[in-house]
Parts: C-alpha cells; sequence; structure tokens
C-alpha cells in the first residue's frame, strides 16, 4: 500500500493522491497530447495541396481538439484517486472506466460539433478512437505510476540510508563506551577478593586498601563516561590505582612519578594511563617474585604529548606479546584521535617494558573535571 | 563469450524481439479498427486485410525494438540517458520504416502480388508519405513503450536499492542490540559498586561481620557476572 504521501491532500482525499502528483500527472498528459497532435504535421501530402499558415492552423485547432480529449480522461483518471478502494483489481477496473468514459466524453463533443446526430458508422469510428485513447493513455499511465513509485523508493531510500549512518554512529559511540566501561570489572573483583582475604588476615591493611579503591573510585567515576580529561587526574587515578596495589604488593612495587607541572593541565585520554598501568603491574612486576619499579613520566615534544610507563618487570618477551587491554588503547586513541595520536611498546634496559602513549598537545575543554 | 552470457545475450534479444511484436500487434489492430468505418462503403474490409496488416506493422516495431535494445545494450550495465533513447527511437523508426517498406515491397507485392494493405484500402499514397505516417506512428507508441519499459526497469532497481539498504539498516540495528547487549553484560554499574564500597567502609568501624556478609555477596555477585560477561565473549578474558 501507499503510504507518507499525503503531503498537500485534503483529509477527505486518499493517501495516494495530492498536488504535486496532479501536477506532474497534468504536465505529461500536457506532453502527450502535444506529441500526439504533431501526427498531422507528418501528413506528408498536407504540404503538397495546402499552404504552411493554413497547416499550422489546422495543427493549432487538431491540437486543442486533443487537448480537450486528453483533459477529459485526465479529470476522470485524477477523479479515481477521491474512490477509496484497497483492491487493486477494482482500481484498474476503474482506471480502464475512467478512459473509456473520459475519451468517450471528449471524442462525442467535437463530433456532435460537427454533426448534431450520430450514425452507426459515426458510432464505430468513436469506437475506434477510443481504443486508441486506451493504449495512449494506459501506456502513459504506467509510465506514470512506475515514475512515482521508483521516487517514493528513492526517499525511502534516502531515509533508510540517514538512519542506517545514524545507527553506525550510534554503534561507534555504544563500541567506546563498552571499550571504557571493559577495563574495570576484573579488577574490581580481584580487589575486593583481596580486601576480603585482609580483613580476615589483617583488618588494619584491608580497610587501607578498601580505603584506597574508594579513593579510586572517586577519582574515575566522574571521567567514565567522558572522551577527554587532564593528564593530573589521570595521573591521580594511576596513584590511587597504584596505592591500591601497594598494599597487595607491599615493598614488591617501587613508584615513581615524574610529570611537570606544566603539563599537568592538558588533555587526556580517560584510563589510558591506567590501562598501562594495570599492564605494566599484570604483566610486568606481577610475575616476578622481587617485584620491581614503575617509573610515569611526561613530556612535550613539539606539539605532542608523549606519556610513558616504564617498568623493570618481565618483559615483551615473557608477556608474549601485547594482551588485549593494549589492543582496546590502540582502538580507543584511533577513535579519539585518528592517526595523530599513537601507542609504542620498546624492551626497556636493563629490562622489562617502556609503553609511551603520545597525543597532540591540547588545553583541556573548560567544564570538564 | 562464455555459454551462459551467450544465452543471456540470446534471451535480451529475443525478449526485445518479442515487445516489439506485441507492440506491432496492439498498433495494427488500431490501425484496422481505425480504418474499418471509414472504408465501409467501399464494400469493406475483414480478416485477409489484418492479416496484411499484421506483417505491416510487426515488422517495423520488431525494426525499432532492436534498434533500441542495441542502444541499451552499449550501456549495460548502466541504463542509457533519456536523450539516447529519444535518439535511438527516432532513427529506429525511420530506418525500421525505410528498410520494412523496402521489404514489403519486393515480397508482398513483386513477389508474392498480394499488395499492401494500403492499396487494398484504396488510398492513394506516396512511398514518402507512408514513411512519415509509419515513422511517426513508431515515434509516439514506441516512445511511450520505451519511457513505460525505462520507468518499470527504474522502478525494479529502486525497490532492489530499498531492499538493500533496509537490509543494511536492520543489520546495523542488530549489530547495535548485540553491541548494547553485550555492553550492558560487560558493564558492573560503577555508581552502585561506590555506593556499595563506601557503606562497607563505615559498616566495618560499626558492624564488621556485617560488613563481611555484605563483602561476601559482593564478591560472588562479581564473580558471577564476570562468568557471565565471559560467556558472553563481552571481554576479553585477561589473566588475573
Amino acid at each position: 500500500m501507499d503510504d507518507s504521501l499525503g503531503r498537500g491532500a485534503s483529509a477527505m482525499a486518499p493517501q495516494w493522491i495530492s498536488w504535486p502528483s496532479l501536477w506532474r500527472g497534468g504536465l505529461l498528459a500536457l506532453a502527450v497530447v502535444f506529441v500526439l497532435s504533431t501526427q498531422l504535421l507528418f501528413q506528408f501530402s498536407l504540404f503538397e495541396s495546402w499552404p504552411l499558415a493554413d497547416i499550422l492552423a489546422g495543427w493549432l485547432e487538431y491540437f486543442v481538439e486533443q487537448l480537450l480529449v486528453g483533459g477529459c480522461i485526465f479529470a476522470l483518471i485524477a477523479g479515481t484517486g477521491f474512490v477509496p478502494t484497497r483492491s487493486r483489481v477494482r482500481r484498474h477496473a476503474l482506471l480502464l472506466l475512467a478512459i473509456v468514459l473520459g475519451a468517450l466524453a471528449g471524442e462525442l463533443l467535437l463530433m456532435l460539433r460537427l454533426q448534431p446526430s450520430l450514425d452507426a458508422s459515426a458510432v464505430a469510428i468513436l469506437g475506434s478512437r477510443i481504443a486508441r485513447w486506451l493504449v495512449v493513455a494506459g501506456l502513459a499511465y504506467l509510465y506514470f505510476v512506475f515514475r512515482r513509485q521508483a521516487a517514493e523508493a528513492v526517499a525511502k531510500v534516502h531515509e533508510s540510508e540517514l538512519q542506517r549512518v545514524e545507527l553506525d554512529r550510534q554503534m561507534t559511540e555504544a563500541r567506546l563506551q563498552s571499550l571504557r566501561s571493559q577495563i574495570e570489572p576484573h579488577f574490581l573483583f580481584n580487589t575486593l577478593a583481596n580486601v576480603q582475604q585482609l580483613y580476615r588476615t589483617d583488618p588494619g591493611r584491608g580497610r587501607r586498601m578498601l580505603a584506597s579503591f574508594v579513593a579510586y573510585l572517586r577519582t574515575a567515576l566522574p571521567r567514565m563516561r567522558h572522551d577527554e580529561t587532564t593528564l593530573a587526574h589521570e595521573v591521580d587515578l594511576a596513584r590511587t590505582y597504584l596505592d591500591v596495589l601497594q598494599v597487595r604488593m607491599g615493598e614488591r612495587l617501587k613508584v615513581r612519578f615524574d610529570i611537570p607541572r606544566e603539563l599537568a593541565g592538558l588533555a587526556f585520554p580517560p584510563l589510558a594511563l591506567s590501562t598501562l598501568t594495570e599492564n605494566a603491574i599484570k604483566h610486568g612486576l606481577n610475575p616476578l617474585p622481587e617485584g620491581g619499579e614503575i617509573d610515569i613520566q611526561a613530556h612535550r615534544e613539539g606539539r605532542q604529548l608523549k606519556v610513558g610507563v616504564t617498568d623493570t618487570g618481565a618483559g615483551l618477551r615473557a608477556s608474549g606479546g601485547p594482551g588485549a587491554g593494549i589492543a582496546n588503547l590502540r582502538a580507543r586513541l584511533a577513535a579519539l584521535y585518528g592517526g595523530e595520536a599513537s601507542l609504542t611498546l620498546e624492551a626497556n634496559a636493563p629490562r622489562g617494558i617502556r609503553a609511551t602513549i603520545t597525543v597532540p598537545i591540547r588545553a583541556a575543554r573548560s567544564g570538564q573535571a | 563469450m562464455t555459454a551462459v552470457a551467450t544465452a543471456k545475450a540470446g534471451r535480451f534479444w529475443v525478449a526485445r524481439a518479442a515487445y516489439g511484436l506485441g507492440l506491432g500487434v496492439i498498433v495494427a489492430v488500431l490501425e484496422f479498427v481505425h480504418y474499418a468505418p471509414l472504408v465501409g462503403e467501399r464494400g469493406g474490409i475483414g480478416l485477409p486485410e489484418l492479416a496484411l496488416l499484421l506483417p505491416d506493422w510487426c515488422g517495423e516495431f520488431v525494426l525499432l525494438s532492436l534498434v533500441v535494445g542495441y542502444a541499451e545494450a552499449r550501456e549495460l550495465p548502466r541504463e542509457p540517458s533519456a536523450l539516447k533513447l529519444a535518439l535511438a527511437v527516432v532513427l529506429g523508426a525511420f530506418a525500421g520504416a525505410l528498410v520494412w517498406y523496402a521489404v514489403l515491397d519486393a515480397v508482398l507485392r513483386d513477389l508474392l502480388g498480394l499488395g499492401l494493405f494500403i492499396d487494398r484500402v484504396g488510398q492513394p499514397v506516396t512511398w514518402a508519405g507512408r514513411i512519415f505516417y509509419h515513422a511517426w506512428m513508431m515515434i509516439f507508441f514506441g516512445g511511450l513503450a520505451v519511457a513505460v519499459q525505462a520507468s518499470l526497469r527504474g522502478h525494479a532497481r529502486m525497490l532492489a536499492e530499498l531492499r538493500a539498504a533496509e537490509l543494511r539498516r536492520a543489520g546495523a540495528q542488530q549489530r547495535l542490540a548485540e553491541l548494547s547487549l553485550g555492553s550492558l553484560q560487560a558493564r558492573v554499574d560503577p555508581e552502585y559498586v561506590f555506593r556499595t564500597l563506601s557503606r562497607l567502609e563505615r559498616l566495618y568501624e560499626d558492624d564488621p561481620s556485617g560488613a563481611d556478609r555484605l563483602l561476601d555477596e559482593l564478591v560472588s555477585f562479581l564473580r558471577r557476572a564476570l562468568a557471565d560477561i565471559q560467556a558472553s565473549g563481552a571481554v576479553p578474558a585477561q589473566p588475573t
């Protein structure tokens, strides 16, 4: 069923008749009638026996006559649009009736102008003309309907594509969101399991760990949903995270920060530093019984901010290559900065990994925590 | 050319010829009912004349249809422009009328001695007059038919495109739904965790055994949630 074509149609009119389509249909009818009238000019013999002016005058008259009949047919076809029916067969029967009646009315008018009464041969001529109009108007109507439906399909394709683009955008957003929220469930679980255990063996450390963890969440929470935060907050986040772990690892974990004060206010992707820090612990220091050191430093290089996390842990080979966290972080950097940001992993001397995030220098937007 | 391509091309040309043939029959019948009352007084025309009219128009329309088919085949798989189609119709109409008149003149008049329809009707028409009349009929009816056919093809193409676009949209919608389902499972609501932990911190001061129970519940909830997440594949498993 046709739908959503009700532009300009009154409440009484069925959905599929509208002013634009009436206008276009009228133009088409005019064009068909005009071409039809040129038949007169193709009558070769006329030019042999009549002056050009007479032929042109005759052509004009013929055109007006055809226009009258064509107009009658067009009016009746347009009129069928006001008859409500959902059946296809009935719609086509109505159309046929409209063409026959329109042609009959028009040709009858033309004929009665010349001769007031009709004989048998006049009726036969009438019949042949109606047959001709049936073919002409039928073809023109088919052309019109196919064109209109194709135009409607074009509009629907356009709408559908717009919706798809919007869905794709939402998907990119949702993917970013889920990348962001993917980071914490394991960390959360491990920490709580630790807190639980500690409270049973060493309540003091357990309490400290819980407090550090709540502090970490307090720092992390307001920024979970933003695309950018400041380096200072990211460093705070990493610091509270390492505080939590220091309770667990004790002397096995040594931490050093070297963040120049003037870089603290620069924009930085959220949870990027945390991911690197988590990785340094998980794959670097945790496997080693003697633990090691984590060194977080930032510096500026031209128009780029470089933030490095260096650990003296097990190293690239032992960890078996970068894990899911690194892949997620790379995807996030690509989503946020395109090709402008990068993440490099290299071996640290004498051992361990140095991970460096490079992002373009940008002041954090105002209004951000 | 492969056998499949040959068969496809064969079907294309046969369809074009059949289309021209059908149109020729329609125009021949129109012509017949047009002349029938006019020549009524001269003894009338009947089935033999209709039989003469059929090859007359059918041959011409088949030729026209083949010329238009050539214009279409040249542009495949794209559609020829309206201008090219119109040009093909006009050229095909005049060429068809000329060629077919020569053929009918040689076969029906000279070889078989049957004469043309127009000879039977008894209207003296010069060959140029006939060519122009037939060319006009072919341009008008052939042009209309070509326009209908082109609009039908455009219609079918747009419907196919619409189906494809709807499929793409539905696919995007489904992927989005799957993704949000996955991320819904992956998300352990941080606000909830934060509130619970703050409560836990206070509770450890006042009621350590109650706090212990709460922590137990929380840890087992997280264990179940993590198992769900890993089962759904929303979060890659990480070494702990």
